[in-house]
């Protein structure tokens, strides 16, 4: 979302902002507010949840615009915000139902045997389709597939390969290791994969 | 037994699905042939399940230039290494591309909660 304005009309922005206008504010959350919002319900699942987060999270853009650098762009400094303001909705669910998800997750795992080799034979994917209805469709069976993740390993996965956080900044998102951070996505994307399996199996080649 | 047949039978004869017919097969291949006794090897120092331990950190080219090369000679014999590392890497780009739909314009509504909350929380308009 880092270029829905010009370099120009974005530093006319900023100082709308900065001047503390109406009409720019306005245009903040006109310009930017769908992709923001495209954020917190990928997040949330629940569009009230995605709603109250998108507006928590430009109470906090509205709150620290003053100490906006241009060093970064704005969509980019506001899609950072966003996704933190859904990272909190995330943790007041989570401390109400504890969400672990490990076990399940590990069905989900390739298995090895012997010294270490692939308990089955693995079967490569090969090309996906191209007609755009069967596209749509295995969009539909990746949002599922993801959607079906136990709760800690969606969000890492949606951080990581859809918001694209860098591995340091998902380990403080989440509050871990860098480490331990890394392993969660790899676990995610396994299981994704084994999840995908099947359906990619379907489409044939 | 040739050199395609014997990189598959090597990963049947370690699940431990091959006859005692195909094993004495995979161990004549091996002895006559230097190149796949040489890949058997690499397949040993570095399995699979290494192998997949440490994709995320191979596919960022964080590793040692030692364990990149033992993974590259591991990918060379492994097929299922290598379909499974071509899984993987396209379950990562439909990951990235699952969520790509037009973002819609805000609800009107929403938008003057926004601005309400704002117009409550700062100073008022200027």
């Amino acid at each position: 979302m880092g270029t829905l304005l010009t370099r120009d009309e974005e530093a006319e922005l900023v100082a709308e902002l900065k001047a503390g206008s109406a009409r720019g504010y306005e245009r903040l959350v006109r310009t930017f507010g769908p992709a923001m919002r495209a954020v917190t319900r990928r997040m949330l699942k629940n569009d009230e949840d995605a709603d109250d987060a998108l507006q928590e999270a430009f109470l906090a853009a509205f709150r620290a615009i003053e100490r906006f650098e241009a060093r970064s762009a704005l969509g980019t400094w506001l899609h950072r915000i966003a996704v933190n303001a859904a990272l909190m909705k995330l943790r007041a669910r989570q401390a109400r139902g504890r969400e672990d998800g490990s076990e399940e997750l590990e069905e989900l795992l390739p298995r090895f045997v012997g010294l270490g080799v692939f308990a089955s034979a693995q079967r490569a994917w090969g090309e996906l389709p191209e007609d755009p209805l069967a596209r749509k469709e295995l969009c539909g069976a990746v949002r599922a597939a993801i959607e079906s993740l136990p709760e800690p390993y969606r969000v890492a996965l949606l951080l990581r390969d859809i918001e694209e956080l860098s591995n340091e900044e998902l380990a403080e998102a989440l509050g871990v290791t860098v480490n331990a951070a890394k392993i969660r996505v790899h676990r995610a994307r396994q299981a994704l994969r084994t999840l995908l399996e099947p359906r990619i199996a379907e489409l044939g080649p | 037994m040739n050199c395609a047949r014997f990189q598959v039978a090597v990963h049947e004869h370690y699940r431990g699905t091959l006859t005692p017919e195909e094993s004495a097969a995979l161990e004549a291949h091996a002895r006559a042939c230097p190149a796949c006794a040489a890949l058997r090897e690499a397949c040993e120092e570095t399995c699979c399940k290494d192998f997949v331990a440490t994709l995320p950190e191979w596919l960022e080219g964080n590793l040692e230039p030692a364990e990149q090369r033992r993974h590259e000679r591991h990918l060379a014999i492994c097929p299922d290494c290598r379909a499974y590392l071509e899984s993987y890497r396209t379950a990562i780009a439909l990951t990235a591309t699952a969520f790509q739909t037009p973002a819609e314009p805000l609800p009107e509504a929403l938008v003057r909660a926004i601005l309400a909350r704002r117009r409550a929380d700062g100073d008022g308009d200027v």
